[in-house]
């Protein structure tokens, strides 16, 4: 029982502010003219198959404290606002796999909530693993990417954004990430991006680096691919952005894409023809005022709350789908229409109702799930897709069919942990990788205190951090032969008996400036050392940020409904 | 087939009578799987023999390829996989179809 008011209230304005993260709703029933096959029906394939992947919520963890919104308290109220280190820290290792394993192959479109903080180095990071999405990618904005914490815009210059961005570049407000996201996009290969690239005077990209591609974008552009008959089948269609540094919450980036499959079938397997099959990729992280942590007045939003396309950007939209209005379109967007404005959802409900748009693709809830929208005769589907960093770790596919006349979608739904069991044999039974409740680095560490304290909280997160390297290094010895004196080794350590040393007397002693300031030389360790065994350590990682985000979900360490196994006590 | 492949997309087990792709050549092959496309007259209940051509596996650039009943993959069709999570066929091997036994 809570009896000080003002923390009655704090707890109040927080459940009013943090819904959007956890949001889940209940969904009316598809009308008669729709089927849900449990087979795939004879079927014509008619839109390439391209990977669907949202949240992974890249995370500084070696932030300052962050008043207010990383509290232990805060946490109770948004599961998300703190998560597992281990899951911070190992969790990318998801989306790595996702991308070396099937971005050769098959193309990704990113959802949104690439970051977590907002922070440039956090994007910087995130685009370091795209970057082996060699079969191409694009994302779209979410709320975490260009705004505080997924909230708030605030100064960039601001305290506690700086805090949290702490050893991570830059806070990244809206502006700064249509300008790195433009920026990484031309870097791709393909056509559509090479054709981005040269209408930026970009010809020449292979000795070209991130700020000098910065310098060249323009505040605001309208980018088309220019069809030659005979010519190249581009991914990427058409580009319009707008950067506003003066009011960064109205920058926007909208893209168009085309998955149409080409001479791909059998003879005269196509009745009618090829069928155009394309998708708009939504910015609805585009708000007129900058958004607050509290939603208020009525024309204020909070960005993890309410999503908002602005009039031009919805002009844009309109214009490409006029181009051709027989093609098959589905609309992506990081908000689920439910959390979009009032003027929003009827601005798209008009564009579905007037063109061949059979799907809006969302992401932000965390939970994937179908939910069913209007009334009567007219309903419509819309497909969210959950989180690859937070239980039950969700990707999907996206493909669209023709059956007689009638579209099918296919699209599988994968978890990530069910994926690394069958393929990567994880997570190990291996009793001593996991951290137990007893321990330093026990997973849900940070759920035991309940008090407003960032300072604390920041404490016990970075401990338990201390303590996961601590376990990493014990499992993952480094190679026996490398030199005492490689660049490698964390200031004052020349073994790996010294950096556990070191680990536990900081732990024990040091401040927290003198926590962060190591972490950030083990987080260097971690990625130079080679180690005994590469494969054991990728298993070791895989496992903690699978048993991190299991337990986190359900705030405990039990079994889930889906476990099979349980070894009892010894009696 | 994939230039320069020796492995053929789909091996016959007689033991368990099950037709199963070979994430080998889906390994070799640069390009990624579409879809698998079943030909309309193979169903449960219908008869194959060798050489019969069973499906089309369908790529993101031409051309498709065809399936064709391995040597001794012949029987009539118990069961017939109209699931298939061909985004993995070079990480695990999928069952295509069983025949009945007898």
């Amino acid at each position: 029982m809570i009896k000080r008011p003002w923390v009655r209230l704090y707890l109040a304005i927080l459940m009013v502010l943090f819904g959007g993260c956890s949001w889940f709703s209940t969904s009316p029933s598809l009308p008669k003219g729709y089927l849900i096959p449990s087979e795939q029906p004879p079927s014509t394939v008619i839109s390439e198959l391209v990977f669907l992947v949202a949240d992974n919520q890249l995370h500084n963890v070696y932030g300052e404290p962050v008043h207010l919104l990383r509290s232990e308290l805060a946490d109770k109220i948004v599961p998300t606002a703190i998560r597992p280190v281990q899951l911070d820290f190992y969790g990318q290792d998801f989306l790595m796999w996702l991308v070396e394993s099937r971005g050769k192959r098959y193309r990704i479109v990113h959802i949104g909530d690439a970051c977590d903080f907002s922070c440039t180095g956090e994007f910087k990071r995130f685009l370091e693993i795209m970057s082996e999405a060699k079969k191409g990618w694009v994302m779209l904005p979410g709320n975490h990417d260009g705004f505080f914490f997924g909230n708030e815009h605030r100064d960039p210059a601001n305290d506690d954004w700086r805090a949290a961005c702490s050893n991570a570049g830059d806070p990244m407000t809206k502006d700064l990430f249509v300008r790195l996201y433009l920026a990484v996009l031309v870097l791709q290969q393909g056509p559509g991006y090479r054709a981005l690239a040269r209408s930026f005077g970009l010809d020449q990209l292979d000795h070209a680096d991130l700020e000098q591609i910065l310098s060249l974008i323009p505040d605001k552009g309208d980018w088309r691919y220019d069809d030659k008959p005979g010519g190249d089948h581009p991914f990427l269609r058409a580009v319009s952005w707008r950067i506003d540094e003066e009011h960064p919450w109205r920058s926007f980036v909208v893209q168009e894409v085309d998955t149409t499959l080409k001479n791909s079938q059998p003879a005269n397997t196509v009745p009618g023809g090829e069928i155009s099959v394309r998708a708009i990729l939504l910015d609805t992280a585009q708000y007129d005022s900058a958004p607050r942590l509290v939603q208020f007045p009525p024309h204020i939003f909070n960005a993890g709350l309410t999503g908002e396309l602005l009039p031009d950007q919805l002009d844009i939209v309109l214009k490409w789908l006029k181009v051709n209005p027989d093609r098959v379109w589905t609309l992506v967007g990081h908000h689920p229409f439910d959390s979009l404005t009032q003027r929003t959802q009827e601005a798209l409900d008009s564009l579905r109702r007037g063109f061949r748009i059979r799907l809006y693709v969302s992401a932000h809830t965390h939970a994937g799930q179908f939910m069913v929208h209007g009334t009567g005769e007219d309903k419509w589907l819309e497909l969210n897709v959950g989180s690859i960093l937070d239980w039950s770790l969700e990707i999907r596919t996206l493909q669209f069919f023709r059956v007689g006349e009638r579209l099918m979608l296919r699209s599988p739904r994968y978890t990530m942990h069910e994926l690394l069991r069958d393929f990567e044999g994880v997570p190990q039974n291996e009793e001593e990788w996991e951290a137990k409740p007893h321990e330093d680095d026990y997973y849900l560490r940070h759920e035991d205190l309940k008090h407003l304290d960032a300072y604390k909280t920041e404490l016990r997160l970075k401990n338990t951090l201390l303590a996961a390297h601590h376990r990493l290094l014990r499992f993952n010895p480094t190679q026996p032969k490398v030199s005492p004196t490689a660049p490698f080794w964390p200031p004052g350590c020349k073994s790996d008996e010294e950096v556990l040393e070191k680990i536990r007397n900081i732990i024990e002693h040091q401040r927290l400036d003198e926590k962060i300031e190591f972490l950030v030389a083990l987080d260097h360790f971690e990625r130079e050392r080679p180690v005994e065994d590469p494969e054991k350590r990728s298993k070791f990682r895989f496992s903690q940020a699978i048993w991190a985000s299991k337990y986190d979900f359900v705030h405990a360490r039990k079994p889930l409904t889906d476990d099979w196994f349980i070894i009892f006590s010894e009696e | 087939m994939p230039e320069n492949s020796t492995t053929d997309p789909v091996v016959y087990e007689s033991t368990n009578r099950e037709l199963r792709t070979v994430p080998k050549y889906f390994q070799e092959e640069d390009r990624a799987v579409q879809d698998v496309r079943w030909e309309e007259d193979i169903d449960v209940g219908v008869r194959i023999e060798p050489d019969r051509l069973l499906a089309h596996i369908i790529f993101d650039a031409p051309p498709p390829e065809p399936l064709y009943a391995p040597e001794a993959c012949a029987g009539e069709i118990e069961w017939i996989n109209r699931r298939i999570p061909y985004e993995w066929l070079d990480l695990r091997p999928i069952t295509l179809l069983r025949l009945k036994a007898g």
